[in-house]
């Protein structure tokens, strides 16, 4: 590993691996990785969530009490909805045998009053206030250590806030143009041509630099000569981010001044706006995860842009 | 969550159990005369930091719930299964850890591997690639861009100059939320200024 600490991006050059220079001529061109990042955030998977279940039982059990006074005016109506909520959620947590209240204390507990509102079982909630994200195959399910579904249906009436779900209509319509699918994955922008060859591609590769262009200026052109202008994209940097030695023109190909054509990939992130078809002439274009990216090229492809796309 | 070191826990195996003979509590007449003269507000913020019933214990506000040695014995399994969860936990983040750190060096040596090639076949491209540009400062065609502009649409090539600042990531990139937003995705955005080559 000592040969990786010494090289680094900012001198290629100087690295003792770089190879001598290659005189032959080869044809460049500059195609673009058009990320979607997330939009949601990292779904938990069963085990980390079975342990924060876990450990909100446990915090339950040993956290302070929850200063109900200083949150809730005496004797008003939320106050006495909470401690009721509250006590379902420790029933709930440790599953407490039922004893039987003998007296005059039994018609108080029934109209949801509290004998002792200082020992009201109503502790301080941490992790169940922060509501555990449903992965997106399971159905919303209410949760042993803490009910968060009681805590946003008191609120929710309260502040009448919708709280859109994860599983959004474009999920379930499974609708590839959409980059509102998959929220809680990073999606990349496929490309079909009309012509030659109906294979999906990344965008850009027509063409190459033009004189006195530079890379990241010839990838920013590319970019939106494919996917149109009514995208807000930002190209990442100025240094690629992968290469292939991919097939020339079949303008050039005749030709014999070049070796080889190059193709260098470039990162960039999409913020708002939708890819217009009609501006690069477009067959078809997708927004797919990198394991739908994968099915969808072709093998020799996918060898060239696996290492540059994010598993999540 | 270490709760074996929780003081509860180390005060039990002195205390059998809690007894509220043992509770030591503050004289209820002196707070209460205290109280009364008080602000009302100021009397409930003292009772939220402070308490009415105090347990010896190190933290000074106390863990009073009455039953709490019974709730935690119903929370966990035992002590060897509750030792077992924390380790397959760490454990399963260092799992997490590993993958994320082998796709960052994936990606690293792709990039190296890229300049490497780029330096190999076009020597000029690649040290352009590398040059640390001053970002503080307008470019040649900006500012004649801006020159040959007037009024509103000067003003607003200006915004567009200073609301994407280059070597800065763009503040439109949002970090992720719980849950998506209401409208979703603006898949009608257009460019407040025509986009120029």
């Amino acid at each position: 590993m000592a040969s990786k600490a010494s090289t680094s991006l900012l001198s290629p050059v100087e690295s003792p691996e770089t190879p001598h220079h290659d005189e032959r001529k080869y044809f460049i061109q500059t195609a673009i990785l058009l990320n979607r990042s997330p939009t949601l955030s990292h779904p938990p998977t069963s085990f980390e969530a079975a342990y924060y279940e876990y450990n909100a039982k446990i915090g339950r059990a040993l956290f302070n009490p929850f200063p109900y006074q200083f949150y809730f005016k005496s004797g008003s109506v939320l106050k006495s909805q909470f401690n009721k909520e509250e006590r379902l959620r420790d029933k709930e947590a440790f599953n407490w045998a039922k004893k039987p209240r003998r007296g005059k204390h039994n018609a108080e507990l029934k109209s949801g009053k509290t004998l002792h509102p200082a020992k009201d079982s109503s502790n301080e909630e941490t992790e169940e206030q922060i509501k555990a994200p449903v992965p997106l195959d399971e159905p919303p399910k209410i949760s042993a250590g803490g009910s968060t579904i009681a805590i946003s249906g008191m609120m929710a009436k309260e502040e009448e806030e919708e709280i859109m779900s994860r599983t959004t209509d474009a999920d379930l319509r499974k609708d590839v143009k959409s980059l509102d699918r998959k929220g809680h994955r990073n999606l990349y922008l496929l490309i079909k041509r009309g012509k030659g060859l109906p294979d999906w591609t990344l965008p850009g590769a027509q063409g190459g630099l033009r004189y006195g262009e530079l890379l990241h200026e010839a990838a920013e052109r590319e970019l939106y000569a494919d996917c149109g202008v009514n995208i807000d994209a930002w190209i990442v940097g100025r240094h690629p981010i992968g290469y292939m030695d991919d097939r020339l023109p079949s303008t050039l190909q005749s030709t014999g001044q070049y070796a080889g054509c190059k193709t260098f990939f470039f990162k960039a992130h999409i913020m708002a706006g939708q890819v217009d078809p009609t501006t690069g002439s477009l067959a078809d274009f997708a927004w797919m995860t990198k394991s739908e990216v994968r099915k969808a090229v072709k093998p020799e492809y996918w060898t060239n842009i696996r290492d540059i796309m994010s598993d999540f | 969550m270490s709760f074996l070191f929780h003081p509860l826990w180390r005060s039990s195996l002195l205390h059998s159990f809690h007894n509220p003979s043992k509770i030591i509590t503050r004289n209820a007449t002196s707070a209460q005369k205290k109280t009364d003269s008080m602000d009302p507000k100021l009397s409930i913020i003292r009772r939220a930091l402070y308490p009415p019933n105090i347990k010896h214990s190190a933290t000074p506000t106390g863990s009073w719930r009455p039953n709490t040695m019974r709730a935690l014995w119903k929370a966990i399994p035992d002590k060897q299964a509750h030792y077992t969860i924390e380790r397959a936990f760490k454990l399963h983040l260092r799992h997490k850890r590993q993958r994320r750190e082998a796709e960052l060096e994936r990606k690293f040596d792709s990039m190296r591997n890229a300049m490497v090639e780029l330096a190999r076949i076009d020597l000029p491209l690649a040290q352009e690639a590398n040059r640390q540009v001053d970002h503080r400062i307008r470019t040649e065609a900006e500012v004649n861009m801006l020159s040959t502009l007037r009024g509103a649409q000067k003003t607003l090539a200006k915004a567009k100059i200073e609301g994407r600042i280059r070597g800065l990531f763009p503040r439109e990139l949002k970090i992720p939320t719980d849950t998506p937003p209401r409208e979703g995705w603006n898949h009608d955005w257009k460019p407040p200024v025509a986009h120029t080559v």
